[in-house]
């Protein structure tokens, strides 16, 4: 397959009043056509920057980007504001996590949509607008020209998520960056979302990256995954080995206390102790020792690189190869 | 949309009421006899009398607040005891001038207030922000007649580029008229400006943090059509409301630019009567005023309602 992005060593920082913090600390992963990769983590380990860094949303005047981001062979990074926004939303197209606040109130459906057809497609307005009312039908929205009149606070949580679904697919992007675009519904909505991605990516065979702290979503419709604590990367592999094998403790506690079917439901869930630490403070040598069970003392005394256990298998412990494919999952994590 | 409006026309039916009520009650909350206080203190008892009679002092006060608002509902505010003119008639002739001042002030301060309220909040932070922040604390501080003969001084006595005072009337030429109303709309219309681009300022730093305006830039949409299409229309409501209550303060700021600059409009024409004892005459302003406020407010809810749909399904 060939590497549609491939972000090497991306590095996001902000100025703040109390000193300049990195959010993404030296990230690489890459994404095929028709691929969809993970990133997962808990709040704060960065995987939403990393998707609005590919992007560029973040607010120019107190971001700073290193690294390089190669899409189709030229760095996003070196682009000019100009550029940079004949790519959004008409090669890599961006869904966001809660459709209410995503979605502009003060204007229709219609508006929106068409207007994103417009920002990239030198057609007439009439031709726009029939386009918007075909992408709409195909998110599997009822009535569709009836909501190009409606405002979004008329439709429901799903059926923003699809209008936004649209709105990412207007000018059939290479790439679809969804950012949890499936946290703010409920559970059977989800499910709906979740199938209509994966059908529209084969229709327009398109990479995603989809972000997400839900492992069950995870294991429905990735083929890679990338594991992110506190601004890197702590594991990357494709989605069997990681769940078979999971390498880093970091995974394994998050595995450890995501519930399943056979889980007792009387039985207190695993958590991972502790808490993420802000940007701040990051702890010197390995950032998940405070919280790790299997942590050593010279876990915390010198930075952890990326190791290598198979081709398409990185982790960042230097336990992971006594770890790999050793004991349960559940084992050694609190209760 | 239609039921709103008229919801909306039925909420005014009391407040107008009540500020019938109000300005009718003012001739008599007065100290003293009206009658008398118009006269001035050297008048008979018999002139007295003969000025309660005609102005119907000696009914009873609902017959008098009855007559007197089927009256004004037709259009007659009564006599101005002074000028010795139906005061309708007197307003009317004082109205236009202020309305083109205080039309022409308005305009003035959205034109600046606005544009520089989003460019400081665009810019938050910067020297430029700072730069609108200082000017728009001074348009605050800096009292309108103060201003206004600053203004005048330059541009009417040293520069001689435009008129110091008068006013010339629209069928003269909209030109002339502007020529004479530039310098009293900006006095007017400097601390409107202020209120505006602070507000703006407030109303788009709040709005720019918006997720949907995130997804806006995620489109692909130029940074001018994010901030002119998509933030300002949702940080409309706020600068809309300070331009409805900056439009209703503009009345009373007239009374004191309208004497600098000699306008010949309704605020001069308010300063004249208080000082003639006029009351029928600042009745029938008041009455003006009153009413144009509420009826300015009612057009902000329209308004609120045009930018924002979910005022209208609410």
């Amino acid at each position: 397959m060939t590497k549609l992005l491939d972000v090497i060593d991306l590095r996001t920082s902000f100025d703040t009043e109390h000193g300049t913090v990195t959010a993404v600390d030296g990230v690489s992963f890459s994404v095929a056509q028709g691929e969809v990769v993970g990133i997962v983590g808990e709040s704060g380990c960065g995987k939403s920057v990393t998707a609005e860094s590919i992007l560029q949303l973040l607010d120019p005047s107190s971001t700073r980007y290193s690294g390089q981001m190669n899409f189709d062979g030229e760095d996003l990074l070196t682009f000019g504001e100009e550029a940079m926004r004949r790519i959004r939303g008409n090669r890599i197209a961006m869904i966001f996590q809660d459709p209410m606040s995503a979605l502009n109130p003060v204007f229709t459906i219609g508006d929106q949509l068409t207007e994103a057809v417009l920002a990239h497609r030198k057609i007439g307005k009439r031709s726009a607008r029939s386009a918007a009312v075909d992408l709409l039908d195909k998110t599997g929205i009822p009535e569709p020209e009836r909501r190009m009149r409606q405002y979004p606070h008329q439709l429901s949580g799903g059926q923003r998520q699809r209008v936004m679904i649209a709105m990412a697919l207007s000018c059939d992007p290479e790439l679809l960056i969804a950012d949890e675009p499936t946290t703010a519904l409920d559970v059977t909505t989800q499910a709906q979302i979740l199938r209509l991605l994966i059908e529209l990516k084969d229709e327009f065979n398109a990479g995603i990256l989809f972000i997400t702290h839900d492992l069950g979503v995870v294991a429905e419709i990735c083929d890679r995954v990338v594991v992110m604590y506190l601004g890197e990367v702590v594991e990357s592999t494709d989605v069997h080995t990681l769940f078979d094998n999971p390498a880093h403790p970091y995974t394994r506690g998050l595995m450890a206390s995501t519930p399943d079917v056979g889980s007792d439901p009387s039985a207190d869930l695993p958590i991972i102790p502790g808490s993420v630490p802000t940007l701040h403070n990051v702890p010197s040598g390995c950032r998940f020792a405070d919280r790790c069970p299997f942590a050593l003392p010279e876990c915390r005394e010198r930075t952890v690189e990326l190791e290598v256990l198979s081709p398409d298998h990185t982790s960042r412990c230097i336990r992971s190869q006594e770890l790999i494919g050793n004991s349960p999952v559940k084992d050694g994590m609190a209760r | 949309m239609v039921g709103f409006l008229m919801r909306r026309a039925a909420a005014l039916i009391p407040v107008l009421i009540v500020v019938a009520i109000v300005t009718f009650l003012l001739i008599h909350l007065m100290p003293g006899d009206a009658a008398a206080v118009m006269l001035g203190p050297e008048a008979t008892p018999a002139q007295v009398e003969t000025l309660r009679q005609s102005l119907g002092l000696n009914e009873p006060l609902y017959a008098q607040f009855f007559t007197w608002v089927v009256s004004a509902l037709q259009g007659d505010l009564g006599q101005s005891f002074f000028i010795g003119l139906p005061v309708a008639t007197v307003i009317q002739a004082a109205l236009a001038p202020t309305i083109n001042l205080a039309i022409f002030a308005e305009i003035i301060a959205i034109l600046v207030g606005v544009p520089a309220g989003i460019v400081a909040a665009r810019k938050q932070g910067t020297g430029t922000d700072q730069t609108v922040m200082v000017g728009a604390l001074l348009g605050i501080s800096v009292p309108s007649f103060l201003l206004g003969l600053f203004l005048m001084l330059i541009f009417g006595v040293l520069l001689g580029w435009l008129p110091v005072a008068g006013y010339s009337p629209l069928e003269d030429g909209i030109f002339e008229t502007l020529k004479y109303l530039l310098l009293p709309a900006i006095a007017l219309g400097s601390m409107q400006a202020a209120l505006i681009a602070r507000m703006t300022r407030t109303s788009m730093l709040e709005t720019l943090s918006k997720p949907y305006l995130k997804t806006a830039k995620a489109k692909g949409l130029s940074g001018n059509r994010i901030i002119y299409k998509h933030a300002l229309r949702n940080a409309a409501m706020p600068i809309l409301t300070t331009i409805g209550q900056t439009l209703g303060t503009l009345v009373a700021g007239a009374a004191v630019v309208e004497t600098v600059f000699n306008v010949p409009g309704i605020g001069q024409l308010i300063v004249n009567s208080i000082e003639r004892r006029d009351i029928v005459v600042i009745q029938g302003v008041i009455l003006l005023i009153a009413v144009s406020y509420v009826l300015i407010n009612f057009l902000v809810d329209v308004l609120y309602s045009v930018l924002d749909p979910r005022v209208r399904y609410s």
